[in-house]
């Protein structure tokens, strides 16, 4: 089983190896209408590879939030997954 | 001839998704001065003398104007401001660059602006206009959406040709659209007739989902100036009583169009309908609770309960409800299922 850390709606996956483009940024993920956000706080780089994340993850870091308690993140390579809801499939406009 | 677009010009269709799709989806006050001269441009492309100029304040206020001067301001022009503007442009462009650079542009430029602004506003204003304008004066001028040009709506289509004008110098081949270009950058929806042109305003208020559907549930998703709004859940246009009034659930079950009754129970809260309604937990196990409630025409509504790891400030623990897929069984399943997993697959070692 593959290690895993989660901190609310956020999910660590330990992974081989990152992919997509470097950003400038350690901001995991940002609550849609709280302005909270996760975040890495020490030695991380976070990747995009188009709806996915990685993080490359050094001695000492830990996630940070405004709500959780902040959790330490193991160096390592890791793929971030965010919690999804079901949405039923849509159906074409029916109002006419 | 143009047979091949160069990388540099490729790496420009970015730029003009963004800025097309700006201008389509726009909420500003529109530019009278820029659109009013665009406008006699426009007619001067299609050989006419400057019409007269009425702003209106949406256009379903156009429509209802023309429905009662109908008699007296002849056809449209639109056909034929179509015909000499478009069309010549259309051939004149499609002369000038090979078939492969021409499906290139369409794909990256007018399908992606066309995806942002006309499938999701602009069918909705047409629906809702053409809908309007016959409720009020009947068929006869159901007509006018069809009549119109779209001003900011017509991004789509503008794109492409303002990428061959400005990135592969097509100057004299899109020369006849300067008018369309103008009002698209500065106004909103028109109807062009031979004395007189009515022109709306933008529309000042536009809200919408994360996958671009129009989309409020607190109110209209989108306004124009007089109030000519649009109630939409989701890119689903919905009567506006279903987002300004508070729903009963008795309101729900009798609803039979399946869309109108979603988007009542996301407005109810669907984890409250879910209680509410007397659904049944499926399955308990240490992730949580399963509940199911099943609907008539419609999947079943299937939640799992499951309890924040963090506590609140007074040290209780908060529940809330996850939608999941109807086939899901157990909650182990369901909540391994909103991180993409499979159950046994996750298992987290530290949680907060």
């Amino acid at each position: 089983m593959k290690q895993q850390i989660r901190q609310g709606d956020v999910l660590f996956v330990k992974a081989e190896k990152v992919s997509g483009e470097k950003l400038s940024h350690t901001i995991v993920a940002e609550g849609e209408a709280t302005g909270h956000y996760h975040k890495l706080i020490g030695l991380a780089t976070l990747y995009q590879d188009g709806l996915r994340m990685f993080a490359e993850v050094g001695i000492g870091v830990v996630l940070t939030h405004q709500e959780h308690a902040a959790i330490p993140i193991a160096p390592g390579i890791y793929e971030i997954r965010r919690q999804r809801e079901y949405h039923p499939r849509a159906i074409r406009n029916v109002m006419d | 001839m143009i047979t091949e677009l160069t990388d540099a010009q490729k790496a420009r269709f970015p730029e003009f998704v963004e800025r097309w799709s700006s201008i389509g989806l726009s909420t500003e006050l529109a530019n009278r001065p820029r659109a009013e001269a665009g406008i006699v441009l426009a007619y001067k492309a299609a050989n006419l003398p400057p019409p007269r100029i009425v702003w209106t304040t949406s256009p379903l206020a156009s429509g209802l104007g023309r429905a009662v001067l109908r008699a007296s301001v002849r056809a449209s022009v639109w056909d034929s401001v179509r015909a000499s503007v478009g069309d010549s442009v259309r051939a004149s462009v499609g002369d000038s660059v090979r078939a492969s650079v021409w499906a290139s542009v369409w794909a990256s430029v007018w399908a992606s602006v066309r995806d942002s602004v006309r499938a999701s506003v602009w069918d909705s204003v047409w629906a809702s206009v053409r809908a309007s304008v016959w409720d009020s004066v009947g068929d006869s001028v159901g007509d006018s959406v069809g009549d119109s040009g779209y001003g900011q709506h017509d991004a789509g289509w503008l794109s492409f040709y303002s990428f061959f004008r400005e990135v592969c110098g097509l100057k004299t081949e899109t020369e006849p659209l300067t008018g369309l270009f103008e009002i698209s950058q500065s106004a909103g929806w028109f109807l062009p007739h031979e004395k007189i042109c009515w022109i709306s305003e933008r529309h000042n208020a536009l809200l919408r989902d994360e996958s671009g559907g129009l989309h409020n549930l607190n109110g209209p998703a989108l306004t124009y100036p007089d109030d000519f709004s649009i109630y939409a859940v989701h890119g689903v246009r919905v009567p506006a009583k279903i987002i300004e009034k508070p729903i009963a659930l008795s309101e729900i079950d009798i609803e039979q169009n399946v869309e109108i009754r979603r988007v009542m129970i996301e407005k109810y809260g669907q984890d409250r309908y879910l209680l509410d309604s007397g659904a049944e937990m499926i399955h308990v196990d240490g992730y949580g609770e399963l509940w199911r409630k099943n609907q008539q025409g419609d999947e079943p509504i299937v939640m799992v309960k499951v309890v924040n790891s963090t506590p609140e400030p007074d040290g209780q623990y908060k529940d809330y409800f996850l939608r999941v897929p109807p086939q899901i069984e157990t909650a182990e399943q369901a909540v391994a299922w909103s991180f993409g997993m499979d159950a046994g697959e996750y298992a987290p070692e530290k949680e907060t």
